[in-house]
């Protein structure tokens, strides 16, 4: 046995270090499936202390250290690089308190997003922030990719719900910023917050919780094609207008959708919107009939409303599911998450699909069109080299018309590996250098996390992300 | 706080290139930089630990990109939130923070200090609404963070660490924010209470409600109100009556008078306060809240005693921007939303003739002292009363402390020299990190040296 194995079994108990290939290789990725590379040792901790004792043992070993939630991100931020050791929170998994008076809850990072919003059912409060892999993404690692969802168009992403973190730096010291404000200091909280596991680790949450909206309107709009809907949410926008969300589907998501969850999509419908309007009762009614009305102005043949509650969740159910359903078109994929200005919506919408015709690859889309963040999704089959290449050109290409238009290269996902070498072409040398200089502040010896988020410098943008 | 002797001579640069410019040439003959906005923060923080040059941001004022329709707008930093504000107008669009004094307040300003006002409960601070920046930094570099769109994940969030930072890491000279359409209601309810403690019950119901206020503010002590739009402060000594419509814009409930009208009671007008409760939305929304209010604070046999609606800009919102306006020394506390009431109780004793304003659903305590008043003594004149500024700030910070939170000093007078720490108090979690994300970003300690928890 290793040395290393050696002292992670003495800092987090032998039970929880994982160091056989065949226990390693369940965590050789995330969800960015077509990079793969397994860890020197996965480590479970079960307390702050723990992993504190963890970062310390990889200190003194000099090897790197990459944290782990549900390892559902989609960017490769979880991939350990370097032959790193693996720290998972899974076990890490406890709401610890639920505070209504004060609006908050705190939460271990392992906790998983649906799991708190089932601990919450009842009080009426919410956690605001529901990306669609709320089933099993962790606050955690919510927390280090900014997690966003259909519903912060209206509520804003993961940093505006989080009070306070716990985090354990790179030296292995505990500290907790907030949950109370602290105007004396910098907003490392707002800097944890989306750095993907690469300033420290952290261990607790304390989130704010939304009060539920007293009554909420879910719709769908059907339209002739995805140009008309992408149309329509650039006019509801420019109306001022921010429903509590506005979802695009298109027409290849929705035959997916329709066979998986039978919920009724006309076959012949362009693309589909899934708009929710929410807040005291009063006001839902012309607030939705000024919605409806701008459908219809801008080309919705129908707009309907769902009129129970199950048929508001399966809505909400299809939206979510979508992507996870694409497995029954093609055998790979991969799904992007490209953001522009609002009003570029439609634009990038049609640039999407030239590209998908140029490089033959069939795209699919569902897109938080509010928020002019659009998820194309790439379908492929992994065992043709070619077909891969492809892909992979494509969705680079989207990305970059993304950034033309004014937008970035991710809006939810975070850079994790796969867009590390498009961040030269979204900032300037002297602003990645400037993110440099946080990471060493808060990582002298880059043990967290490293290859990730920031490129190394002289990384060409037509570099892979990473040396294979 | 910083006064003009330590200006050794002032620059007025026209653009970033300009201001990058200013900050080389101060660097290499060791002078210090001290960025300059509208001036309406110039009380904040300590004095310079050195004189050297202010850079004001004043020429940098023009709208470098307006794209209405998606709802964010690209300004220089030394545009003012007044200027701002008309040119969303116009799209009808604002920028929902509240910031004292917009005609003098810049946009770049505003973001290092981190503003926010009545209406952070509801809306946040200003560090919600930045998209994207560009700064110069200590060396003279100029560097961009963010980007214009309203959600990103590429990155460090730069927006929010240049956000509150005071100028300590760079000087801001371009700002993208993201902006709101404007509600299309507004209105304030207020209920007096004789006795402060009172209040909690109320704030407890309010977070379970469906009426969701954007702003709570708590009044207490002895309320500046210059326009009279809140009438006198209550008084436990005698009755106060309700509805007084004298300056009312507008009358919701002209019929709620029965309800309003109730006798306070006779208590020690030391511990009474005023919650104020503010609500936006539209018009429905707003009129279905206003009651549902008045249903409350009825059951509660409270009351409404005074009732304002009217649109975004309403003068009331700005009179609780500027309070406690003629302070001399100002404090803020920072606390758990729940910690408030008891925190108030136990800080009224020790400034009966502050000015209190607490944003109670935030947890956020403002006190504003006069210096003539009997509470400290701000100059050490042989015949003054009461303890001396820092033995009073280290009495509340202490209370503030025992609640689990922090006290920083807002505004001091020039004449009673503060420290840092008197002013910042002890350092936070993590001071180490801070400082090291300071050094690199201003290896030489030009940018507002002395001002902020940075040596």
């Amino acid at each position: 046995m290793s040395p290393l194995v050696t002292e992670l079994r003495a800092a987090a108990g032998r039970e929880n270090v994982l160091s056989a290939p065949s226990e390693l290789a369940v965590y050789d990725c995330d969800g960015l499936t077509i990079e793969r590379q397994p860890p020197r040792a996965v480590v479970l901790p079960g307390s702050t202390r723990q992993v504190a004792a963890v970062i310390r043992v990889c200190q003194r070993q000099g090897v790197p250290v990459v944290p782990r939630g549900a390892g559902t991100s989609l960017a490769g931020g979880c991939v350990p690089l370097g032959e790193a050791v693996v720290l998972a929170l899974s076990r890490m998994n406890k709401v610890l308190s639920i505070d209504l008076r004060n609006r908050m809850a705190v939460v271990e990072a392992g906790v998983a997003n649906l799991q708190l919003a089932r601990a919450l059912s009842g009080t009426g409060f919410h956690f605001a922030p529901d990306p669609s892999s709320q089933a099993a993404s962790t606050i955690g690692g919510n927390t280090a990719t900014n997690a966003g969802g259909p519903h912060t168009l209206k509520y804003g992403v993961t940093v505006n719900h989080v009070l306070g973190v716990e985090v354990v730096l790179s030296n292995g010291s505990i500290v907790q910023f907030g949950p109370v404000g602290d105007p004396a200091g910098l907003d490392l909280i707002g800097l944890l917050v989306g750095s993907e596991g690469t300033l420290g680790i952290v261990t607790k949450v304390w989130v704010r919780l939304m009060p539920n909206p007293q009554d909420f309107h879910t719709l769908r709009a059907i339209f002739a094609d995805v140009a008309d809907a992408s149309n329509a949410v650039s006019q509801i926008i420019a109306a001022g207008i921010i429903p509590a969300a506005m979802e695009l589907m298109d027409q290849g998501i929705l035959a997916v959708v329709e066979e998986a969850f039978h919920f009724g999509f006309p076959t012949d419908a362009g693309a589909i919107l899934i708009l929710e309007v929410d807040g005291p009762r009063a006001g839902l009614d012309r607030q939705q009939q000024r919605i409806v009305e701008l459908c219809r102005q801008f080309g919705a043949r129908e707009v309907l409303q769902a009129s129970t509650a199950p048929q508001r969740e399966l809505l909400w159910k299809c939206r979510k599911l979508a992507v996870a359903a694409t497995g029954r078109l093609s055998p790979s994929y991969l799904i992007e998450d490209g953001v522009v200005p609002r009003s570029r919506l439609p634009q990038i919408i049609d640039r999407i699909a030239e590209i998908g015709r140029r490089h033959q690859i069939r795209i699919v889309n569902v897109a938080h069109a509010g928020d002019g963040n659009v998820h194309p999704i790439l379908l492929f089959d992994e065992r043709d080299r070619q077909q891969v290449d492809r892909a992979l050109a494509a969705g680079r290409e989207v990305l970059e018309e993304c950034i033309a238009c004014g937008g970035s290269v991710t809006a939810e996902h975070g850079i994790g590996i796969e867009k590390i070498a498009l961040m030269g072409r979204l900032f300037a040398p002297a602003d990645l250098e400037a993110m440099r200089r946080v990471r060493q502040a808060f990582d002298p010896s880059l043990r967290l996390n490293p290859g990730k988020l920031i490129p190394p410098r002289g990384l060409s943008p037509l570099d892979r992300g990473h040396p294979q | 706080m910083i006064s003009a002797s330590q200006i050794t001579e002032s620059l007025t640069p026209a653009d970033t290139a300009a201001v990058a410019e200013a900050v080389r040439n101060a660097g290499s003959r060791g002078m210090a930089v001290y960025p300059i906005g509208g001036g309406t923060q110039s009380g904040y923080g300590a004095a310079p630990s050195r004189p050297g040059i202010g850079v004001s941001l004043a020429n940098l004022n023009r709208v470098i990109d307006d794209p209405a329709d998606d709802l964010t707008i690209t300004v220089e930093a030394g545009l003012t939130l007044a200027a701002l504000d008309r040119c969303l107008a116009v799209r009808r669009q604002r920028l929902p923070v509240d910031v004292p004094r917009p005609k003098q307040a810049t946009v770049g300003g505003a973001v290092a200090v981190n503003a926010a006002g009545p209406r952070r409960y509801g809306y946040g601070t200003i560090r919600d609404y930045v998209l994207g920046f560009t700064a110069v930094d200590g060396t003279g570099t100029v560097f961009s963070g963010g980007g214009s769109v309203v959600k990103n994940a590429a990155g460090y969030n730069m927006a929010r660490l240049m956000s509150g930072s005071l100028g300590t890491l760079g000087i801001l000279t371009q700002v993208t924010l993201m902006v709101r359409p404007p509600a299309e209601a507004a209105a304030l309810l207020v209920c007096d209470l004789a006795q402060i403690e009172a209040a909690e019950p109320l704030l407890a119901d309010l977070v379970r409600s469906d009426v969701r206020p954007i702003a709570i503010e708590l009044l207490a002590g002895q309320l500046p109100d210059e326009d009279g739009l809140f009438g006198p402060p209550p008084k436990g000594d005698s009755p106060i009556f309700a509805a007084d419509t004298a300056v009312a814009k507008k009358q919701i409930f002209p019929a709620a008078k029965g309800t309003g009208r109730r006798l306070v009671g006779t208590v020690p007008c030391e511990r009474a306060a005023r919650l104020c409760v503010g609500l936006e939305g539209s018009s429905e929304e707003v009129d279905w809240m206003v009651e549902e209010l008045h249903r409350d604070w009825n059951a509660a046999g409270v009351g409404v005693t005074r009732q304002w609606t009217g649109p975004y800009g309403d003068p009331i919102w700005q009179q609780l921007t500027e309070m406690p306006g003629n302070a001399e020394l100002s404090m803020e506390i920072h606390v758990l939303p729940s910690a408030t009431v008891a925190t108030l109780g136990k800080l009224l004793p020790l400034v009966p003739h502050g000015a209190i304003q607490a944003r109670a659903g935030n947890g956020v305590i403002r006190i504003g002292l006069s210096c003539r008043a009997e509470d400290c003594r701000c100059v050490g004149e042989a015949d003054a009363v009461g303890p001396t500024a820092v033995a009073l700030i280290r009495q509340l910070r202490e209370i503030a402390a025992a609640a689990g939170g922090k006290l920083v000093v807002a505004q001091h007078p020039d004449d009673t020299p503060l420290t840092a720490a008197d002013i910042w108090g002890p350092p936070g979690p993590a001071v180490r990190v801070m400082q090291a994300v300071k050094d690199r970003f201003d290896p030489h300690n030009l940018l507002n040296p002395g001002r902020f928890i940075f040596p």
